[in-house]
């Protein structure tokens, strides 16, 4: 008969195998118990090992040397180690039937257990003993091959060459069907059946088994002589490597896939080659080795391997060593698969999902750490998914939150008011984006906060053939904006108020941009320009001044936009919309960005209608002032001709006749009634309001007439009077009678400066810019702590009822108005000079 | 008999002044002399008497009262008439001096005529007593 199972190696027996062990020393023993115990362990097989020469320890040992914990085995029961005593000698007596019963009983026990099989080892020395019984051990031996076949029982007879006697280890021979010897596995073709051993005609029997094994070894010859050629065949054409090596790493043969699919132009180059060098990795051949020398076999080892051309492929490897009679390898013979392809799938799968479990993880760090609270909906209303912003901010545990519908997380009053659900319903509906708005939500225990929030529909990556894919989920984001607010609100309170700042000012406020364009225009430029902002918002403001002036406007503030020296103040008429003219004064600024460019002006003008108005009004009344000043001397004086006119016409009116002394007389009195009325011109000359049309004019004319206004003033106080005026003055533009009263200040100030009487010095001269007027006395001088204040209003050192002390603030504005100077040089005790200059060509007016 | 005309000064830097006055006393009957300073009123006081002498207040060179208490010093026999355009009877200083004695009458620019004469004789009569009281030996006069 052919054996179509034939085991090869311990880790090819199954549950029906007998087997004989014939070893001769304890590391052939252990070399073959070790794999059938723990291969018998590892299938979940019930084991049971029956000791006799050696202990239970050293059992055991064998197996935890080889790297297997058995304490849960035995724990569990599925390894047993029993004596034999315990095991089949319970009477004391062997009886090979009760045996065989025992075992399969035991069987039977382990199957109703659940273990797949029972698998069996004995050591057979206690046959030695001479125990009763002991003469039946090969008619058990033989019997127990009826039993095993097809049975879920497995068993290795253990005999020790050194001790049994060899015509004992021969019928051993003859009664187990495979023979393990040393660590080699045999199908032992002197195995006799059990039936022909135990009938009574053993010689018969014999010749039938020699006579069978003659012509089976010859259908074996033939049989290897056929598969030697299909096995050449085979390994020719098979699509898988095939190899065959030495242990030092001799190639001793390759098929022609092998060469193929390391890329040698032969089989004869790569026989030349160290099957060691093959390696890229030079410990995978290391740990194939010491794999090999372990098992006796590798299975699926996989590796990279160097080709002929120097690229790189990964293989799988399965080997086994073969060996001689007595143990030695003789060389490996394995397959190889180039998995390549294969790995470098596994490889791209591998770093597709890294890099898939990267950008997970990176989009959850983003979307964890994000200050946005973000929660995923889907179409059930539900909460999907939220971030750890939403749970501190919103004091929600997780478990609470997630997949629950939207109304139990959110407060009722905050749906109702922002309509949450209708509107993540209509992204579902519409797959468009809804820009929310404002809603205050208060989480418990925490102060109320303002969130905008906004509804973003999460779609599905778009199928073939679609544009879009559907909306999977919608998120709410919800930004706290609670500072922002606080803060926006303040901005806009400081905002009113500055706004309220400029509206309720006296002056107008313009801001423009740097064109010059209006911005806004307060109440004031409304008032007083009769527009309303909205009507010149966008307007140059150049335009709304009067048409000889908007050329000045620009230029200044052209020269305030580009930061260029500007004059601080201008006065410039605006035309109101009722077309009349208002006198401004403007001042100006600009406003700078960070990188101090000009992004605006602003134009600040003073409505100068009522102070000129008070000015005007001050002057005269000042004037009045000196005009009373004045009139003590002028009355003196018109009374002296009054006296001569009205005496000569009395002494006419009493000597008629006297022609000698009426001719005397008539002339005097003509004359007096002349001088009388030059005197009353004069004086109502100055005190006539003052025109308001400038005109040019002679200064030394201007000074002559004070002069003689005033001479007798001069003489009354015991002031002897110096002029020094140069001639041929260019003429001055400006207004005569405003100026004759400067100078009528400046006289009789000089005057009271100078109470015991003194020296004025009243001189002109013709500068480059000008004309320069000095009016120098002789008197008490000013001291220095009063010289800042001598232009003020109202400043006086004079007794009460004496003087105003406005003499010379008036002085000021009027020179001002002609665009000149005034000052004072002064010496305490030795007197005061007062300059007043004039330019010959005062600006455009 | 010229002699015996009583003498009177008149002071005022206005010579059309000076002739109105000089022509009313001289036709009154008064030797007048005229000047129209200060300082040549005292040099012609010095070189003889007047029994009157009409001083206006303002003079470009004195102040009509200074003059008139330089005159009161020099010629303590001369009575003085105080004119001036400035002040009026009403006024403190004028009252004051007439007090003093410094002058004994005030004229207030513009006057009748009739107010200087009554004033000159007033004065020459006043001068007179003075002259008698002081010194009666010298009675020819």
């Amino acid at each position: 008969m052919i054996h179509t199972y034939f085991p090869r190696t311990i880790a090819d027996l199954q549950p029906g195998d007998h087997l004989c062990c014939l070893y001769e020393t304890e590391e052939e023993h252990r070399a073959v118990l070790t794999p059938f115990l723990r291969q018998g362990l590892e299938r979940g097989e019930k084991v049971i090992y029956i000791v006799d020469t050696r202990t239970a320890e050293a059992i055991l040992g064998y197996l935890q040397d080889n790297g297997l914990e058995v304490e849960p085995y035995l724990a569990s029961g599925q390894l047993a180690i029993l004596t034999h005593h315990n095991a089949c000698m319970r009477e004391g007596i062997f009886d090979p039937e009760g045996m065989i019963a025992l075992l399969r009983a035991e069987t039977e026990r382990a199957l109703a257990q659940g273990y797949p099989a029972l698998r069996v080892t004995g050591e057979m020395t206690w046959a030695l003993r001479g125990l009763p019984g002991s003469e039946r051990l090969i008619e058990y031996e033989a019997r127990l091959n009826e039993f095993f076949p097809g049975s879920k029982c497995l068993a290795i007879c253990q005999y020790d060459r050194r001790r049994f006697d060899l015509a004992v280890l021969l019928d051993v021979l003859r009664t187990h069907p495979v023979a393990v010897i040393g660590t080699e596995v045999y199908d032992n073709f002197y195995h006799i059946p059990p039936a022909e051993l135990l009938g009574h005609d053993l010689p018969a029997a014999k010749l039938r088994q020699w006579v069978r094994n003659l012509a089976e070894r010859k259908r074996t010859e033939e049989a290897l002589q056929n598969g030697e050629e299909r096995y050449r065949a085979l390994f020719e054409g098979v699509p898988v490597g095939l190899y065959r090596t030495t242990p030092d790493g001799q190639i001793l043969d390759v098929n022609p896939a092998l060469v193929k699919m390391l890329g040698y132009p032969d089989r004869e180059t790569i026989l030349m080659v160290n099957a060691a060098d093959g390696y890229v990795n030079p410990e995978d051949r290391a740990r194939w080795q010491a794999l090999m020398d372990r098992e006796g076999m590798v299975r699926d080892f996989e590796a990279q391997w160097r080709r002929h051309d120097g690229t790189i492929i990964w293989v799988k490897d399965t080997a086994r060593a073969v060996r001689d009679a007595d143990g030695r390898v003789l060389y490996y013979e394995g397959t190889v698969e180039n998995v390549t392809e294969r790995k470098r799938a596994e490889e791209a799968l591998q770093e597709s999902r890294r890099r898939l479990e990267n950008r997970e993880r990176f989009i959850t760090n983003i979307l964890e750490s994000v200050p946005t609270s973000l929660v995923v909906i889907d179409r059930s209303l539900r909460v999907v998914s939220v971030n750890r912003n939403f749970l501190e901010k919103t004091r929600r545990e997780e478990q609470a939150t997630l997949s629950r519908k939207v109304e139990e997380v959110f407060p009722q009053v905050l749906l109702k008011y922002t309509r949450l659900d209708e509107k993540v319903q209509e992204i579902f509906r519409t797959g468009k984006p809804v820009e929310g708005g404002k809603f205050a939500y208060r989480a418990p225990s925490l102060p109320t906060r303002t969130y905008y929030y906004r509804l973003i529909p999460l779609s599905l990556s778009p199928r073939p053939g679609e544009v879009e894919g559907g909306v999977e989920n919608v998120m709410l984001l919800m930004d706290d904006i609670t500072e922002r607010e606080k803060l926006g609100e303040e901005v806009r309170r400081a905002e009113r108020h500055l706004a309220s700042v400029v509206d309720s000012a006296y002056d107008l406020v313009a801001s423009m941009d740097a064109e010059a364009r209006i911005l806004t225009w307060n109440r004031a430029a409304e008032r007083t320009s009769g527009f309303r902002p909205e009507e010149v918002k966008g307007q140059y403001l150049p335009g709304l001044c009067v048409e000889e002036d908007q050329q000045k406007m620009k230029s200044w503030l052209m020269q305030l936009a580009r930061g260029q020296f500007a004059k601080k103040s201008i006065e410039i008429n605006l035309r109101t919309k009722g077309g009349e003219e208002v006198p401004i004064s403007w001042v100006g600024s600009r406003m700078l960005n960070d990188e101090r460019r000009t992004v605006g002006l602003v134009a600040v003008g003073r409505d100068l209608t009522e102070r000129k108005r008070l000015e005007a009004q001050l002057i005269q009344s000042a004037k009045l002032t000196s005009l009373g000043v004045m009139a003590g001397g002028i009355a003196h004086e018109i009374r002296n001709p009054l006296a001569i006119s009205s005496a000569a016409a009395q002494l006419l009116l009493e000597r008629p006749e006297d022609e000698e002394l009426r001719e005397g007389a008539v002339k005097r009195i003509h004359s007096g009634i002349q001088r009388a009325s030059y005197i009353i011109e004069n004086l109502l000359k100055f005190a006539r309001p003052p025109e308001e049309r400038m005109v040019s004019m002679d200064i030394d004319e201007a000074l002559e007439e004070t002069l003689s206004l005033l001479a007798n003033q001069l003489k009354v106080q015991q002031v002897e009077l110096r002029k020094d005026l140069a001639p041929d003055l260019l003429p001055v533009v400006g207004n005569k009678s405003l100026l004759e009263q400067v100078f009528s200040n400046m006289i009789l100030n000089a005057c009271n400066a100078m109470p015991e009487g003194g020296t004025l010095t009243v001189a002109t001269l013709a500068t480059k810019a000008g004309v320069e007027i000095r009016f120098a006395d002789t008197g008490v001088g000013v001291p220095p702590e009063h010289l800042v204040a001598i232009f003020d209003p109202f400043f006086t050192t004079m007794p009460v009822g004496k003087g105003t002390g406005l003499g010379l603030s008036i002085s000021y504005s009027i020179i001002q108005q002609h665009q000149g100077t005034i000052e004072v040089e002064s010496r305490e005790g030795q007197g005061s000079t007062f300059i007043v200059r004039l330019p010959v060509t005062p600006g455009s007016k | 008999m010229k002699q015996e005309l009583p003498h009177i000064l008149i002071v005022d830097d206005e010579p059309d002044m000076c002739w109105v006055l000089e022509n009313i006393l001289r036709l009154t009957g008064y030797a007048v002399t005229t000047t129209t300073t200060g300082t040549e009123a005292l040099e012609l006081l010095t070189e003889e008497p007047y029994a009157v002498a009409f001083v206006d207040v303002k003079l470009a060179d004195l102040d009509g009262l200074e003059l008139a208490a330089l005159i009161r010093q020099l010629s303590p026999h001369t009575a003085i008439v105080l004119i001036s355009g400035y002040f009026y009877q009403e006024d403190k200083i004028i009252n004051e001096g007439l007090e003093k004695e410094l002058f004994i009458g005030f004229i207030a620019k513009p006057f009748n005529l009739e107010e200087v004469r009554l004033m000159a004789r007033q004065a020459v009569e006043r001068a007179r007593e003075e002259n008698h009281a002081k010194d009666p030996n010298s009675g020819s006069g």
